[in-house]
């Protein structure tokens, strides 16, 4: 009864009753929990093109382009049973082809501890939306976000969020050429120009001052170098500060201009085709309002 | 030496004792079996209980951890379900999630599979020339869950002489025990 043996036995059953009771009582404990949450999702741009699947069938099928709006806090989620979370998002519509399909476009794996507040603003999806056919044009797409519930021990819950969104494709496939033409200066570099200095002028008129010229942005061309420019939600590299206070409601025009550093010759200042106006609004922005970021 | 105490009882050992022993034996075997196939009836599943195999799935699951399967005509596959599966022509079983689903009207599904820690979805992993998997390679969907567990047949997989000493000791151990 008190040999080596007996003694490890009894110690070792008793470690595993113990665990085995722990885990049990975990599981029972979370057994009636929904884990439910309020989310929102939002769509920006949908469109739809046809262009050839490399990675299925090798045919030309419909590939869906949209971006994601993500705000979701699920730090309530997480019970002493939860060892992490499986955020997914998916695409579900009907062709006529498929009765049923489900894409997931964006998925997330937050583990125990982490931040579990998500606030995501015009993302691209993670996943490409390709529909197994060519039949996305038009069609009613809802997007709905789910969750899966890791747990220390018990059921893998797959849970649904409360809060889906659906929306509609075009009705016209979106060529590349036709969504973002990109203008090219790389023309502009004959044998007589050694160097483009590029500017952005932001020009307007305000009761004070008949006119007035800001330059927002530039950026210096060697010859040699690339003259592509393809920037995307950049910040002005200039603060636009007026002389005075006379920007609310202003509409300002926005051109740009080159000057040509020739070799030897004229330096010349060349307005470019294509400008654009806006209209700044009429209220002040307070830094509180503009961008509500959720803290840490 | 209390240690070897059994050599004792094997000595003292007749025949009807012998017969009890192995029926005995018997009797642990076929339950054990039993159980097994009862859990294959309940779930539906070829494999009710699976061990995960590769870390292609952490940190949800990680190599040692046990999954209990299910798997009902009635309920369908649907994207983020976590299957088990194993593709043609191989028999080790893959658990994985499920990223995309098309299904038609006459009831054919076909879907694409990635693990969580995996860069890209499981083509790269399906036999030559197939684009989806169906439901006839599916096992089970993964519904319970518990840590460690499996790490004794990862172990005894790893280590084939260890099954097999395990098991030789173990059997040995039941013919000769006796209760007194």
């Amino acid at each position: 009864m008190h040999s080596f043996l007996s003694r490890l036995n009894t110690l070792f059953a008793f470690t595993i009753s113990v665990l085995a009771v722990l885990t049990i009582g975990v599981f029972v404990s979370t057994y009636f929990e929904k884990y439910h949450e309020t989310v929102s999702i939002g769509v920006n741009k949908p469109i739809v093109k046809h262009m050839t699947d490399y990675s299925a069938n090798r045919k030309k099928n419909d590939l869906g382009v949209l971006q994601l709006n993500l705000d979701m806090n699920l730090n309530q989620l997480f019970d002493w049973n939860v060892k992490q979370l499986f955020l997914y998002l998916i695409a579900e519509y009907v062709t006529p082809t498929n009765s049923l399909n489900q894409v997931v476009l964006w998925d997330k794996i937050i583990r125990r501890g982490e931040n579990a507040r998500i606030y995501l603003h015009d993302i691209a999806t993670k996943y490409y939306f390709w529909d197994d056919g060519e039949n996305l044009r038009s069609n009613n797409v809802t997007l709905s976000l789910a969750w899966n519930i890791i747990p220390n021990a018990g059921r893998l819950l797959h849970v649904p969020a409360n809060g889906s969104t659906s929306f509609i494709f075009s009705d016209q496939y979106t060529t590349s050429r036709a969504a973002s033409p990109k203008p090219n200066l790389n023309q502009l570099f004959d044998w007589n120009v050694k160097q483009l200095f590029l500017y952005l002028i932001a020009e307007y008129v305000t009761p004070t001052n008949s006119l007035n010229q800001i330059v927002l942005w530039d950026k210096i061309i060697r010859r040699g170098e690339n003259a592509r420019i393809y920037l995307h939600d950049i910040a002005t590299k200039y603060y636009f500060w007026d002389d005075g206070e006379n920007l609310r409601s202003n509409n300002v025009t926005l051109s740009l201009a080159w000057n040509i550093i020739p070799n030897a010759g004229c330096l010349l200042h060349v307005p470019a085709n294509g400008s654009t106006s806006f209209i700044f609004s009429d209220q002040y922005t307070t830094s509180r309002a503009a961008s509500p970021k959720p803290s840490s | 030496m209390e240690l070897f105490s059994f050599v004792d009882d094997i000595k003292r050992m007749d025949k009807r004792q012998a017969i009890y022993q192995i029926l005995n034996f018997g009797m642990i075997i076929s339950t054990a079996l039993m159980i097994w196939k009862g859990l294959m009836v309940v779930t539906s599943s070829e494999s009710p209980i699976v061990v995960v195999l590769s870390g292609s799935m952490e940190p949800a699951f990680y190599r040692g951890d046990l999954l209990m399967l299910t798997n009902y005509r009635e309920e369908p596959i649907r994207a983020g379900d976590i299957v088990v599966f194993r593709i043609e022509g191989r028999d080790i079983p893959i658990v994985h999630r499920v990223l995309k689903v098309h299904e038609r009207d006459d009831g054919y599904v076909k879907f694409l599979t990635k693990g969580d820690n995996n860069q890209v979805d499981d083509r790269g992993l399906y036999a030559p020339g197939q684009l989806w998997l169906e439901k006839k390679d599916v096992i089970g969907r993964a519904r319970g869950f518990l840590p460690y567990i499996g790490m004794v047949t990862i172990v005894m997989n790893d280590h084939p002489q260890l099954k097999y000493l395990v098991l030789a000791v173990l059997g040995f151990f039941v013919l000769v025990h006796r209760e007194n």
